[in-house]
């Protein structure tokens, strides 16, 4: 494989971890929890510009040191800010909480933006500690590529055993009738807590190794519509599956690099504007975008339940109960 | 005293266009429940249907002439109209297969919507924001005429910043306005300074010879007075819209139970494919008035924040309540430019979603809305 299928690819695989944390973290608050979260991207930005900021600021001694210390510190501060959204939204659910969440996302957007330590609205640029250690580019890609997936693999047996546990029982039962919950001894307030402070770590883990692979952070990388796509992952995914979350996560993610891969390099006349100078004219290869936002509308129409349904994915053999959510 | 009275009348003007906006969000969710996420699309779609028919129809240009009064509201009525079509056809295509689906399922597509929308907008019209061609020239009032001379001995001193720049006008004449500008923010955004001004440094404006306006501490712009009395007269039909009439009548039924309504002999359908329509429309005006004529720009991804901010202007009034969406969008856009002028203009965006946060917690159901007695 020449250097380039290698970066092309080994970019893309890495970036899908990365999303495929942020999915599988959202899926513990939105889907297994139910309660409708639109502000990951805000917890993801905290981890990211937390890491940033811990390998520009911290006096570690060495890059490397700083470099590793950049992901607990991610975790740990994205998981106070689950804390501090997680707790006055505790009075609110469906549509509210959604906008009290993406409330909090855009005013950490706006204090991130102003805030000249972390580089205001151009970002901050970190050294790129890996990039730096190893010579060949190659190596580079794999030593990313083993760190990311073995990051999805921690957040994922995390997640999973939680959700197989006690406690998943009772953050499924808070979904499904949080009165009766209550009523069953289940501590609201504790488990919507700790749901919102896990779900946040995993998110900043996310960001970490987002900033550390990056190289650089800014804050249209944790855009509103960012956020939306980490949402529309999970609901189309299925809510409360593990195994759509993942789905729909790789599907969402690599539709648009296939569709600007493949996409034949036809002009195709696109709007008729005479202040352009008659009929606008665009390579069929730019209006992914256009094609991506269309599938996403059509799927929504044609299986609002979601690609895996609410049951998720179960071998013939498995015996496992389905962890999944309740049609509404 | 009178800096506060000038930040709440600029502030009361984008009040009047988050209002415009906000209206379309609380009568869509009053009805059925959705938060339309594609309405700031709306908006930003009728900025360009009015940018369109004032450019081929009329041959507006950004730093031409006057158009005609009746041009700018064939343009306003057009992209009301435009922006209606498009909200019923995004409801009939989209949302009504999905009423039955549950809330967040419509919520996602009504975010799929939305980008669908942006990303064909930065297809077809470009991504980079258009200069909005020239409607009419935005006055102050009240103002009067002085020599240069006298102006110079006292009144930049009032202000933060003086900005000096000349027009020249049709009949060739030159003229130096004065204005004072509040620190870093833009409280004259009426006065767009992309037109034809430029900027003059004091010895270059000592140098020319021309009629100057003066103004009182206090203005209004024209524009502000339209955007006021446009919205004003929003509201009125709209009052008497859904208190007064038939359809009205039929609306509160369908918001306040769907199916009993439906039951009744109401044409469901229709009653919301009306609703959409009416919320569109003034959000199109809203695009082309606000955004277009007072901003003087049009882009495909200007309706993001005001969509944003209008929205948190519904809740804040009450979801579900015209005059809660109305009173919500003055409030918001007031304390946003009072917070911009005695705080700081960069942190306007934290406040705005702060206070809704706040809102949330302590008066879920808004200033106007009902307290549905249920935990939200």
């Amino acid at each position: 494989m020449s250097d380039q299928t290698i970066a092309f690819w080994g970019h893309h695989l890495i970036m899908a971890a990365i999303w495929l944390t942020l999915t599988l973290s959202l899926n513990l608050i939105n889907g297994f929890c139910g309660l409708f979260s639109l502000g990951h991207q805000g917890f993801w930005a905290v981890g990211a510009y937390a890491a940033a900021a811990t390998v520009l600021y911290l006096p570690v001694g060495s890059e490397f040191g700083a470099f590793m210390l950049s992901f607990p510190i991610a975790m740990i501060v994205a998981a106070l800010f689950g804390l501090l959204v997680g707790l006055p939204c505790l009075r609110l659910r469906g549509d509210y909480l959604a906008i009290a969440t993406l409330g909090f996302s855009e005013i950490l957007r706006n204090l991130i933006q102003n805030s000249e330590k972390l580089g205001m609205s151009l970002g901050l640029s970190i050294p790129n500690v890996v990039r730096k250690s190893v010579e060949d580019r190659r190596n580079f890609y794999l030593l990313y590529l083993v760190l990311a997936w073995a990051i999805v693999a921690l957040t994922f047996i995390v997640l999973r055993n939680l959700i197989r546990s006690s406690h998943g029982r009772a953050i499924m039962a808070i979904r499904d009738d949080d009165r009766v919950a209550e009523l069953l001894g289940v501590n609201l307030t504790r488990y919507k807590v700790m749901v919102f402070v896990i779900g946040a770590s995993f998110a900043g883990l996310a960001g970490a190794l987002f900033a550390n692979y990056n190289a650089l952070v800014t804050p249209e990388d944790f855009s509103f519509n960012q956020g939306v796509l980490i949402v529309v992952m999970v609901v189309l995914g299925g809510m409360g599956s593990f195994s759509g979350t993942a789905l729909a996560t790789v599907l969402l993610y690599f539709t648009p690099v296939l569709l600007s891969l493949f996409l034949p390099s036809t002009q195709l006349p696109v709007f008729y504007d005479p202040t352009q100078g008659g009929v606008v004219y665009r390579e069929l290869r730019e209006l992914w975008q256009v094609f991506f936002s269309i599938l996403l509308i059509l799927v929504v129409l044609i299986r609002p339940q979601g690609i895996m349904g609410s049951g998720g994915w179960r071998w013939p053999w498995s015996k496992a109960q389905t962890a999944g959510a309740r049609p509404q | 005293m009178v800096d506060f009275l000038n930040y709440l009348l600029n502030g009361l003007s984008l009040g009047c266009i988050y209002a415009l906006i906000a209206v379309g969000y609380s009568m869509v969710y009053g009805i059925i429940k959705l938060i339309n996420f594609a309405h700031g699309e709306i908006y930003m779609f009728g900025a360009f249907v009015g940018y369109f028919v004032l450019t081929l129809v009329f041959n507006g240009v950004p730093n031409g002439p006057d158009l005609p009064v009746l041009a700018v509201f064939f343009a306003i009525l057009c992209a009301g109209a435009g922006s209606g079509f498009a909200a019923v056809l995004i409801e009939r295509v989209v949302y009504r297969p999905l009423r039955n689906s549950g809330r967040i399922v419509a919520l996602l597509a009504a975010l799929g919507v939305s980008l669908f929308l942006q990303n064909a907008g930065q297809q077809t019209v470009g991504a980079k924001d258009r200069t909005f061609p020239h409607t009419f020239t935005f006055q102050r009032y009240p103002r009067s005429e002085v020599k240069l001379a006298e102006l110079k001995a006292g009144t930049p001193a009032d202000g933060d910043l003086s900005i000096v720049y000349q027009r020249r006008t049709e009949d060739g004449r030159i003229r130096t306005l004065v204005e004072n500008v509040a620190a870093r923010g833009n409280p004259i955004a009426a006065e767009s300074l992309t037109r034809t001004q430029k900027i003059l440094d004091d010895s270059q404006a000592a140098s020319l010879s021309a009629t100057v306006y003066q103004y009182p501490a206090i203005t209004v712009t024209n524009a502000q007075i339209l955007i006021v009395v446009v919205l004003a007269s929003i509201a009125a039909s709209l009052y008497f819209l859904v208190q007064r009439t038939r359809f009205g009548r039929a609306m509160r039924a369908v918001s306040h139970d769907f199916e009993a309504a439906s039951l009744m002999g109401i044409d469901v359908n229709r009653v919301i494919a009306i609703t959409f329509f009416i919320g569109a429309f003034v959000a199109g005006v809203g695009g082309t008035l606000a955004g277009g004529m007072y901003y003087g720009q049009a882009g495909p991804l200007m309706g993001l924040m005001p969509g944003l901010k209008a929205f948190v202007a519904a809740v804040f009034g009450g979801i579900g309540s015209i005059p809660g969406a109305l009173l919500g969008g003055i409030v918001l856009g007031t304390s946003e430019k009072l917070v911009e002028a005695y705080f700081s203009s960069l942190y306007s965006d934290a406040f705005t979603f702060g206070l809704l946060i706040l809102m949330l917690i302590v008066r879920p159901s808004g200033l106007l809305g009902k307290a549905t007695g249920e935990k939200m």
